[in-house]
């Protein structure tokens, strides 16, 4: 999780954006979407691919429309959000300030650098077993551990790169008008620090909520996770991919959010999706 | 001299950090937090002997071969969707929608699927591993110099030959990118595959120990995932740096013509 992808094209992109067609844009795509969708259906029901395991789409649509229409399913959606929320909080408390701080000087930064860059390659995941014993399967604490325990690396890291990052001449020139250390900080090294930190924010919710998901399905408890493997265990295939589906329509969803929290926060920075590579 | 400064340095917080689990833990009376001896012992004991072919094994080759097959699916795709702007924008409102998928979201489907063991496993793990690769691959085909290409083209380079030769290439620091990231998702996906639903394999056994309170054994599997881990990032490094090293000193090259 070093290199952060662009999501966004360049401006030269976006320029070529603006001279393509509505067709072009929205027209096609959702007809190659749609084309999928009716071969999907096509194979499934002529019995090229095996029913049993792959219902056709139309099946799906149609457990997928039952589904949403239980309270339970959006309970657990909701508890699935909360927990996520509760622990990417606790990540950007902890996380923002320790990232400061361990960015602030150059001792701190040569200390704890490697050592957090080889935490971030642990997966997360492997800490269940022990937050199970620690905080039961139970309440919504679990979850929220995991997404804490995902998100607050990248927050850390990529704040910690960001104040690294900040230009020597403009702190010189700030401090030859006199800035004091307190304004150096809150005028010269967060604003330069915060395309990094909302890089660190985007990948860490991200991350925080694949865990999320993780620990209500390996757990149980009351999250999203533990409603897909319930479906699955009823042996009704379809209602396994419309909640499949309806996660990703959660994923997606996030991460749209994100992204435009993103440019709006940071519409002012010339490159604001420089990230640390 | 300044290199290694450095890496003493960075040495000083795991050291301090592991002496004083060691001494902390030693009279530890918590059965969720054992000594930190006994858990080295459990670890020698398990992984150089007793789980090695059952769980270790198992795990790393599942990995390893979701992570081949990721890679190059991806970079297939990847390379296809940047090099022909119409079907990046007719089949990328599915991948983006695919990869907002939460991993762990698509084990059930993947037993649906494949049932539990080898096949099942690997699917996933490659599926993790696919969407940044994608993602990467993609970004760094369209970074290609347009001049480049324009130059090849009247030179009469095949396209198999500007293939190799320039896109490859050229878009290589953003798969290799793409690729740190891959191995991070696909070790998480590896855990996560045998947690839910396999008999054997490392998620499977830190799991197993929990339930059954092997709680050295436990933290022995956390050890060895994190230990993993490692070892897939310093691999990576290495052949990153050997792969890339032509293409670092060319940048310094073109920019120190620049500065003249």
């Amino acid at each position: 999780m070093t290199a952060d992808v662009p999501i966004q094209g360049s401006s030269q992109e976006a320029r070529s954006r603006l001279r393509l067609s509505w067709w072009q844009r929205i027209g096609e795509p959702a007809v190659a979407v749609l084309c999928v969708i009716g071969a999907w259906e096509l194979l499934t029901r002529s019995g090229v691919l095996p029913a049993q395991d792959l219902p056709p789409a139309t099946v799906i649509g149609a457990a997928f429309v039952g589904d949403v229409q239980e309270l339970r399913v959006w309970a657990a959606l909701g508890a699935t959000l909360a927990s996520w929320a509760m622990g990417l909080a606790a990540a950007i408390i902890v996380g923002i300030p320790a990232g400061l701080l361990l960015g602030s000087s150059r001792l701190s930064y040569l200390l704890f650098q490697p050592s957090l860059e080889f935490i971030r390659t642990i997966p997360s995941i492997a800490a269940l077993p022990l937050l199970i014993l620690l905080l039961g399967t139970r309440g919504r604490e679990l979850a929220a551990a995991m997404t804490f325990l995902g998100a607050v690396w990248p927050i850390v890291i990529q704040t910690m790169y960001g104040v690294r990052d900040v230009d020597p001449t403009t702190m010189d020139a700030g401090r030859a008008y006199g800035l004091r250390r307190f304004q150096l900080f809150t005028r010269i090294v967060l604003p330069s620090a915060l395309p990094y930190i909302a890089t660190g924010l985007r990948l860490g919710a991200i991350v925080g909520l694949l865990l999320a998901v993780a620990a209500s399905l390996i757990a149980g408890g009351t999250g999203i996770g533990f409603l897909i493997i319930n479906a699955s265990f009823s042996g009704v295939p379809a209602l396994v991919y419309a909640r499949i589906v309806l996660t990703g329509i959660m994923g997606l969803g996030v991460t749209l959010m994100l992204v435009a929290i993103e440019s709006r926060l940071l519409f002012w920075h010339s490159s604001h999706r420089r990230a640390e590579t | 001299m300044m290199r290694f400064g450095r890496f003493g340095i960075g040495l000083i917080v795991p050291v301090v950090f592991f002496s004083l689990w060691w001494v902390l833990s030693e009279n530890s009376a918590s059965p969720y937090f054992p000594p930190l001896r006994r858990t080295l012992a459990a670890f020698v004991e398990i992984w150089f002997f007793s789980r090695f072919f059952t769980d270790l094994l198992p795990s790393v080759s599942h990995f390893l071969s979701g992570l081949t097959i990721g890679v190059v699916l991806g970079v297939a795709l990847g390379t296809l969707m940047g090099l022909f702007p119409r079907l990046r924008r007719d089949v990328s409102p599915m991948t983006e929608f695919i990869r907002a998928i939460p991993t762990a979201a698509l084990v059930p489907l993947a037993l649906i699927l494949f049932g539990t063991g080898f096949a099942m496993e690997t699917f996933l793990i490659s599926l993790a591993v696919f969407f940044p690769i994608l993602v990467s691959t993609t970004a760094g085909v369209r970074s290609v110099d347009q001049v480049y290409l324009e130059v090849a083209q009247s030179y009469g380079l095949s396209f198999t030959d500007r293939l190799w030769r320039i896109i490859i290439p050229a878009a290589a620091p953003h798969i290799l990118a793409g690729c740190r990231v891959a191995i991070a998702f696909g070790l998480a996906a590896t855990v996560i595959a045998n947690m839910v639903a396999s008999g054997s394999g490392l998620g499977f056994f830190i799991v197993d120990a929990q339930t059954s309170f092997r709680l050295p054994d436990m933290w022995a599997g956390l050890i060895m995932i994190g230990l993993l881990g490692y070892l897939a990032n310093g691999a990576f490094v290495f052949v990153e740096h050997r792969l890339l090293s032509w293409h670092r000193g060319w940048r310094g090259a073109t920019r120190a013509a620049r500065a003249e």
